[in-house]
């Protein structure tokens, strides 16, 4: 059941519906079943996954709590990592990891035999392994204290809007708004209707039709296909990752303020950045949080030397490139972000004051397009299933060659025109000189009412035949 | 009402205004623009490109099936495509026979891709291809979505000069939706490997009245005669009228789906349709009287698809093929295919190909033996058994 299918619209009207006739109390543990019954549609056999982790860290949290030696604390907190990354590491990274121990040994001629094992990936394991963890964590930093309820605290580690893909919810700006009373709010259901509105046509309009159409027949025949075709598909893809996680996050967050509970942000215009290190603050905002939080600041993140500060970094990316996805493309993609994050560091402290330094602080279109292009030259290796295909891929970006040219149907660049109309608005918002409210002036407001219902409009003819899964899906 | 709106005014303006123009919209594209816009406008979005370029290949003679003024389609001759092999008739034999008698039995067989065997059946996978023998020559003439109508008028224009013994005609699972209908699409809009026209017949104060059709009102698609025409005649023209009107906007279109929900459920407690079912009758007791007099028999097989077949709750609400065969053995001689398959004892999947319409050649083989031994078809069949040489 995927937020953009017929299935989802029928289960969560129902339960929205019934949601609102319910006590707060009753509120809770009706979201609690709901959320299960929503990861049971995927696969019933892994709800225990999401049971094992939620009962492991609320009892850990609690041990935490009580616990004054510090030993000991470190000692459940370390068994609560243990249990929560274990899992993670057996469904997700085991195959991986034998995969590459064999390729490494036979590289050294030494036969192993050894076999991957048949495991089949949970939805969105990542996601809620983390965001479980995460309460430990803030409990052994002092910054939160353990819930009573259990049911509470379950019903936050699978809150159904957000339990497969984000966004990455922390306990500490979640679970007091299950605790807190609710009350329908028609401003608040305004806001949640539209946004999952909008997240539903980046998805389906502009990300299932540039992959269906553009991207998905170019990555997997990149020998049959023309230089110009290459860097538009580099292009489309970078487009519709963005939409399709986008979409999915404005869907889950518009899912959740229907149901009164605020989510955090997870993008912010990502594709306006002028520089690597601006990009990561628009892009995947939960993701990136976590791990500045839990991993780079534990590694003392930048209050130390510049090259232990460019360790910190490099690991950190490498992590969350590893996070993507058990392929040595996601590994190679996060290092390569995390070093262009270094070197702009680097970069910064050199020019800083210099004449260049001065040029480029005014030439913010040249930062732009230089960033833009690092990051959709990157979206290469992510996109791609191997080294050797992305090697491939590069090598026709930028050695001329000769090849098929899609007729591309009129919604592919219907898409990219509906893309830059919403980088378009976010440009003028985060640009415009007159920073009043004028999004609710009348005129504006109907201007803005058309495009709701010309996105309607577009998601009844736009879409294409069959469900696409939403890419973040399988990390 | 009142209050609920100025809540939305004062709380949600912009989901207010939304609402507003989104109605606003739908009522104008449901109810202002069919009567504004040309109708050729909307057919021009209503067929498929895939349709358009389907109607250009069959007009132009290319492809499985060519034009026929009288029955609307007909079988390409010798055509010879992976399984699929026709004569100088178009009839899928697995000997090559002349039109004129030579002292052997002849069995010839009409209906649709269910009697004709499909992409998938070689010649001698088909029903007729088990049944031909030294003695028997059995020549097929299913044809693609042939219905009952067509049928008869192919037998009155160009089986009857084959003069066979014996005519086994296919009753198709659902035999009677198609004989309201004239032109394919508005019938069946996925159907775009044939958005063909088709002639039937019209039933009215007791007059059977023949309207036939010509493959070249198609051309150039779409036309305003064939539109009238359409409107006039076709029974499923009223789909095309709501397609104009609940197609376009969310809200029209996501009613208009749910009303085809709910009509397909509601149809499980309603009896079938009298009229239609009369005029099939009509049209198998016209066949059979023309034949008769030709010296002809006709045998009837009604071929279930695999939903008929298996039954279910849904069969137990409405048996419609059980129905209709009940009413039409009375009169007819109808073999029960569904019969023989249940008592077969095999499975679905052996029996049905993934498009659960067609038959697997096991099946076929198995209707082929019902047909020899069945006392319906007569001596015709029985005679040659002993010679029967079957692959």
């Amino acid at each position: 059941m995927t937020f953009a299918s017929k299935e989802y619209l029928f289960f969560f009207v129902t339960v929205l519906v019934l949601y609102w006739l319910l006590s707060r109390r009753r509120q809770n543990h009706m979201l609690l079943v709901a959320s299960y019954v929503f990861y049971a549609a995927w696969d019933w056999r892994f709800l225990s996954l999401i049971i094992i982790s939620t009962l492991v860290d609320h009892y850990v949290g609690h041990k935490i709590c009580d616990e004054k030696r510090t030993r000991i604390r470190k000692l459940w907190l370390t068994s609560s990592l243990v249990i929560n990354l274990s899992i993670l590491f057996y469904f997700k990274y085991c195959n991986f990891f034998i995969d590459s121990l064999q390729g490494m040994l036979q590289g050294l001629g030494i036969e192993t035999g050894l076999q991957t094992l048949n495991i089949i990936l949970p939805v969105g394991i990542s996601f809620y392994t983390f965001q479980s963890l995460s309460y430990s964590l803030d409990i052994y930093r002092g910054k939160l204290t353990p819930h009573k309820s259990l049911l509470t605290f379950a019903t936050f580690v699978a809150f159904f809007p957000q339990l497969v893909a984000g966004p990455i919810v922390r306990a500490r700006e979640f679970l007091y708004q299950l605790d807190a009373p609710r009350k329908f709010h028609w401003a608040t259901f305004e806001d949640g209707a539209l946004r999952f509105l909008k997240g539903l046509f980046c998805k389906v309009f502009i990300a299932d039709n540039l992959g269906i159409y553009l991207v998905d027949p170019v990555f997997v025949d990149t020998a049959g296909h023309s230089t110009g075709m290459l860097w538009l598909a580099m292009i489309g893809y970078g487009v519709q990752i963005y939409a399709d996680f986008s979409g999915y996050s404005n869907m889950a967050i518009g899912s959740a303020k229907m149901l009164g509970f605020s989510l955090p942000e997870n993008f912010n215009f990502p594709y306006l950045a002028t520089s690597i290190v601006d990009f990561w603050r628009r892009w995947h905002l939960t993701m990136s949080r976590f791990f500045r939080d839990y991993v780079y600041i534990s590694l003392g993140g930048n209050q130390c030397g510049p090259w232990r500060n460019f360790f910190n970094v490099t690991v950190t990316t490498l992590i969350s490139g590893l996070w993507h996805g058990a392929n040595w493309t996601f590994v190679i993609w996060g290092g390569l972000h995390g070093l262009l994050v270094s070197l702009t560091h680097v970069w910064q402290r050199l020019t800083d004051g210099s004449v260049i330094g001065q040029f480029l602080t005014k030439a913010w279109w040249l930062r732009w397009a230089i960033t833009q292009l690092a990051v959709m030259l990157l979206w290469v290796v992510f996109r791609s299933d191997s080294m050797v295909s992305a090697v491939d891929f590069y090598t026709g970006l930028f050695v001329v060659q000769q090849g098929a040219v899609l007729a591309l149907p009129a919604i592919v660049w219907l898409a990219f025109v509906a893309f830059l109309i919403e980088h378009g608005v976010g440009w003028s918002q985060e640009h415009s000189s007159d920073k009043s409210d004028n999004v609710s002036a009348r005129p504006v407001m109907w201007v803005r009412a058309g495009v709701y219902v010309a996105m309607m409009v577009a998601l009844t003819h736009g879409m294409p035949s069959g469900q696409t899964p939403f890419i973040y899906f399988q990390f | 009402m009142f209050r609920f709106w100025q809540r939305l005014s004062l709380d949600a303006p912009l989901l207010k205004r939304v609402l507003l123009v989104w109605i606003g919209l739908e009522l104008c594209v449901a109810f202002i623009l069919p009567s504004v816009l040309p109708t050729r406008w909307y057919f021009d979005l209503y067929l498929p490109d895939k349709a358009v370029e389907s109607t250009h290949k069959f007009l132009a003679g290319e492809g499985y099936l060519k034009p026929d003024v009288n029955v609307g389609w007909v079988n390409q001759s010798n055509l010879h495509e992976h399984h699929w092999q026709t004569d100088q008739f178009g009839a899928r034999t697995t000997a090559t026979y002349a039109m004129e008698r030579n002292g052997r039995g002849r069995v010839l067989f009409a209906g649709s891709s269910m009697i004709n065997g499909g992409h998938l059946a070689s010649n001698a996978e088909t029903i007729s291809g088990f049944l031909a023998s030294n003695e028997l020559e059995t020549m097929n003439f299913g044809t693609m979505l042939h219905e009952m109508d067509q049928v008869l008028i192919y037998y009155r224009h160009y089986l009857k000069q084959f003069q066979p013994d014996l005519l086994v005609v296919g009753i198709n699972p659902d035999p009677v939706s198609g004989l309201k209908n004239l032109y394919i699409p508005l019938r069946r809009p996925k159907e775009v490997y044939m958005p063909y026209l088709k002639p039937r017949f019209e039933y009215k104060l007791g007059v059977l009245a023949l309207l036939s059709v010509d493959p070249q009102w198609l051309s150039p698609l779409p036309n305003q005669q064939l539109l009238h025409i359409l409107g006039e005649h076709d029974a499923y023209y009223g789909r095309f009228e709501r397609y104009q009107r609940t197609h376009f906007m969310p809200l029209s279109r996501s009613v208009d789906y749910l009303r085809k929900q709910f009509s397909r459920v509601s149809k499980l407690w309603q009896g079938s349709d009298e009229n239609a079912e009369h005029l099939l009758e009509l049209l198998m007791q016209l066949l059979i009287n023309e034949a008769a007099a030709a010296g002809t028999k006709v045998v009837f097989l009604a071929m279930p698809d695999a939903a008929q077949f298996r039954g279910g709750w849904k069969q137990k609400l409405h048996d419609d093929y059980g129905d209709r065969l009940a009413r039409l053995k009375k009169r007819y001689p109808v073999i029960d295919v569904r019969k023989l398959f249940r008592e077969s004892g095999w499975r679905q999947k052996q029996l049905f190909q993934a498009d659960r319409v067609h038959y697997q050649p096991a099946a076929n083989e198995l209707i082929a033996d019902a047909l020899r031994q069945s006392d319906l078809s007569c001596h015709i069949l029985h005679s040659c058994q002993q010679q029967a040489v079957r692959q």
